[in-house]
């Protein structure tokens, strides 16, 4: 094992830093998205 | 089309394995090299489902030729679009960009899987984490269907890189111990409990029920991550009296790297650091009252 790698939402800002402060840097990013039905 | 390419779209139940095969092993190849990613499991997985023609999705044609896929699945009302590829996604301009005849046929595809299933009515909740696809790419696509979309961060971390601290020291009532199958009940306890109100738990409503964080079916929604499932590497720690305090689920390893998809504490972060230093650590795989 060489490394470690972990996906997280950026709005989860403590948590982004606190793998950055691990030094853990970002290599890649992605969307997630989310649809609800309105309710009628 | 503006590009040139004569685009078909139809139902992927129509195609079996062969056909997506060639399709398959260029993603792969796209996933090695992107995120050092084995794929080739989740890609066997996909042809198992393709050739029991239970897979909704679509596949692109241009000129005969597959060019592209895409496919969902379903849990109860919410449908997760699991993959969305086009044949020449790994080849680049020189600036990094996707060839746009790549993202014409993923965004065709897209809207394809998308009208699809608003306009299905047992489907009431959509997901999608297309891990591959870079940032902002097809976030329009989603936004223009009335979608909230939400950036996310992959991160790496050399284990080669400056040395991590020995793990400090926990409570005394405090246990560390690797996984075992059946605190899959407490560990999915654990979870809701302390993804309520998150922002995780929008993304991803399975966070939100005991049963769905313990039994996440994220293998099926999205088969990239099914060979982790296979060789589950999990520290934990609980308390004294039974009752969880932390708890550090980490699923790998794929050729080189492990990935730590998801993690849960009871406390706002407390533990993670020294939980995530116990890879490096050379008690890893022992049980420790520390």
């Amino acid at each position: 094992m060489t490394e470690l790698t972990l996906t997280v939402t950026e709005a989860n800002t403590h948590a982004v830093e606190l793998y950055f402060d691990e030094h853990y840097s970002m290599t890649h990013s992605f969307n997630a998205a989310v649809w609800v039905r309105p309710e009628r | 089309m503006a590009s040139g390419l004569s685009l078909e779209i139809l139902d992927l139940r129509h195609f079996a394995a062969p056909a997506l095969r060639p399709l398959l092993e260029a993603e792969s190849a796209v996933w090695r090299e992107r995120l050092n990613w084995d794929y080739l499991s989740s890609a066997k997985l996909l042809l198992q489902y393709l050739d029991a023609r239970t897979l909704p999705g679509y596949v692109a044609l241009d000129a005969g030729r597959v060019t592209g896929y895409i496919f969902c699945v379903y849990e109860d009302s919410k449908a997760v679009i699991g993959d969305v590829f086009a044949h020449n996604l790994g080849e680049r301009h020189q600036d990094g960009h996707l060839k746009p005849e790549a993202v014409e046929v993923e965004t065709n595809l897209l809207r394809h899987m998308i009208e699809l299933l608003l306009n299905s009515p047992g489907v009431d909740r959509i997901e999608s984490q297309l891990l591959l696809h870079p940032g902002g790419a097809l976030g329009d696509v989603f936004r223009e269907a009335g979608f909230d979309v939400h950036r996310r961060l992959y991160l790496r971390r050399s284990l080669a890189g400056p040395p991590l601290p020995r793990p400090p020291s926990l409570p005394s009532q405090l246990e560390m111990r690797p996984w075992q199958d059946s605190d899959l009940v407490a560990a999915g306890r654990l979870i809701s409990e302390a993804y309520r109100g998150h922002t995780d738990s929008l993304i991803n409503d399975q966070y939100r029920t005991v049963h769905g964080s313990a039994f996440s079916r994220t293998s099926c929604a999205f088969p990239a991550a099914e060979p982790f499932l296979r060789r589950p590497r999990t520290w934990l720690s609980n308390g004294a009296t039974g009752s969880w305090w932390d708890c550090c689920l980490a699923r790998g390893s794929v050729r080189n790297a492990d990935t730590l998809p998801r993690f849960a504490f009871t406390r706002p972060f407390a533990g993670w650091v020294w939980a995530g230093r116990c890879f490096a650590s050379p008690h890893r795989n022992s049980s420790a009252r520390v």
